[in-house]
C-alpha cells in the first residue's frame, strides 16, 4: 500500500466527521441564536453529513481518476 | 501513574502578559521553536557544501525539496510555482514537530488543535484570498457545479458552500486528532506494561515496538497529507476546477 493510498483513507475517515460536526455545531448555534430548536440541527446534521461525504467522494474521485491515468503513486517517495 | 493525557499539558515556563493577552512562553512554543531551528540546521548546514555529488545531510535536504517541488507540479502546475516556498515550509515545520515529539519526554506542537487549526485557517483564509484575487467575482463559481438543473442548484449550492467551510476543519482535525490518538495510545500501552510487571508486561512492550514504528510512518504521513490537501486547495482557488 502506497502513503499516497494511505492519504485518501485519512482523508475520507475525517472529512465526514468533520462535517457532521460543522454541520451540527452550525445548526446548534442558529438555534440557540434564533430559536429554532431542534429544526437547525436537524437541518444542519443532515446538510453538513451531505457536505462531508461531498468532500470524501471528490476525494475519492480524484484518487481513482488518478489512478487509471498511469500516475497511479502519484510523486514517487524518496 | 501519570494520567496517559498529561503528556498534553501546556506548562508557562515564561510568564509574559502583553496588553491583557496571556503571552507566556510555552513548552509547545519551545518545541515549535526547536523544531524551527532544526529544520533550518538540516537545510542551511546540509547544503553549505552544494556538493555535486550530495553527502547524507546534502541527500535528505534535497529529497525533500524534490518531494515537495514534485507534488506541487502535479497538483498545482505552472501557476502553484510562486506558492512552493510556503508548502515546503508547512511541510518542514509539520513533519519535524510530528517527529520530535517522538522523541521522550518532549512536546508535540501539532497535537494541540490551537496549532493545526491556526495553520489551517491560514491556509484556508489565503486560498480564498489569492482565489479572489486571480478571478474576481468568477472564483463563486466554485460553487456551482455544472450541467445541474436549477431546481437541484438551491439544494447543491449550500452543500458546496459548507463542503469549502469544512476544509480547514478537516484539515486541523485531522493532524490533531492522529497525533493526540497515537500518543494516548503510546501511553496506555506503556502503562500496561508497568501493571502487567515483569511476566505479562513483554507483550504490550512488543506492541509499544511496533507501534512506535506505525507513528513515525503517521508522523510522516500527516504532515504529507496536510501539504498535498493544501497544494489541493490551491489548485481549485488557481484553476477554478475540482
Amino acid at each position: 500500500m502506497s502513503h499516497r493510498q494511505t492519504g485518501v483513507a485519512y482523508r475520507v475517515m475525517v472529512d465526514m466527521i468533520a462535517g457532521l460536526l460543522v454541520g451540527g455545531f452550525l445548526g446548534y448555534w442558529l438555534d440557540r441564536w434564533l430559536g429554532w430548536a431542534p429544526y437547525a440541527l436537524v437541518t444542519g446534521l443532515v446538510v453538513g453529513f451531505a457536505a462531508g461525504v461531498n468532500n470524501a467522494w471528490r476525494a475519492i474521485r480524484q484518487y481513482s481518476k488518478d489512478a487509471a491515468g498511469g500516475n497511479g503513486g502519484g510523486p514517487r517517495l524518496p | 501513574m501519570h494520567s496517559p493525557m498529561e503528556q498534553f499539558e501546556i506548562k508557562k515556563l515564561l510568564h509574559l502578559n502583553l496588553f491583557g493577552i496571556d503571552a507566556s512562553f510555552t513548552n509547545s512554543a519551545t518545541w515549535m521553536i526547536i523544531a524551527v531551528i532544526l529544520a533550518t540546521a538540516v537545510f542551511v548546514w546540509g547544503m553549505r557544501q552544494r556538493a555535486l555529488v550530495p553527502g547524507r545531510l546534502q541527500s535528505v535536504a534535497e529529497v525533500g525539496y524534490e518531494f515537495i517541488a514534485g507534488m506541487v507540479r502535479d497538483n498545482v502546475g505552472d501557476g502553484g510555482k510562486k506558492y512552493f516556498p510556503f508548502i515546503l515550509t508547512l511541510f518542514i515545520f509539520i513533519l519535524f514537530c510530528n517527529v520530535l515529539g517522538m522523541v521522550p519526554y518532549s512536546f508535540t506542537p501539532t497535537s494541540h488543535i490551537v496549532v493545526t487549526f491556526a495553520m489551517a485557517a491560514f491556509v484556508f483564509v489565503g486560498v480564498t484570498i489569492i482565489g479572489f484575487a486571480r478571478h474576481g467575482l468568477h472564483f463563486l463559481s466554485l460553487f456551482v457545479p455544472k450541467g445541474v438543473p436549477f431546481v437541484l442548484l438551491l439544494l447543491l449550492v449550500p452543500i458546496e458552500i459548507i463542503s469549502y467551510f469544512i476544509r480547514p476543519f478537516s484539515l486541523s482535525i485531522r493532524l490533531f486528532a492522529n497525533m493526540l490518538a497515537g500518543h494516548t495510545m503510546l501511553k496506555v500501552f506503556g502503562g500496561f506494561v508497568v501493571m502487567m510487571g515483569i511476566l505479562g508486561g513483554w507483550a504490550p512492550l512488543a506492541f509499544i515496538v511496533v507501534f512506535t514504528g506505525l507513528e513515525l510512518l503517521i508522523a510522516f504521513l500527516q504532515a504529507y497529507v496536510f501539504a498535498i490537501l493544501t497544494c489541493l486547495y490551491l489548485n481549485d482557488a488557481v484553476h477554478l476546477h475540482h
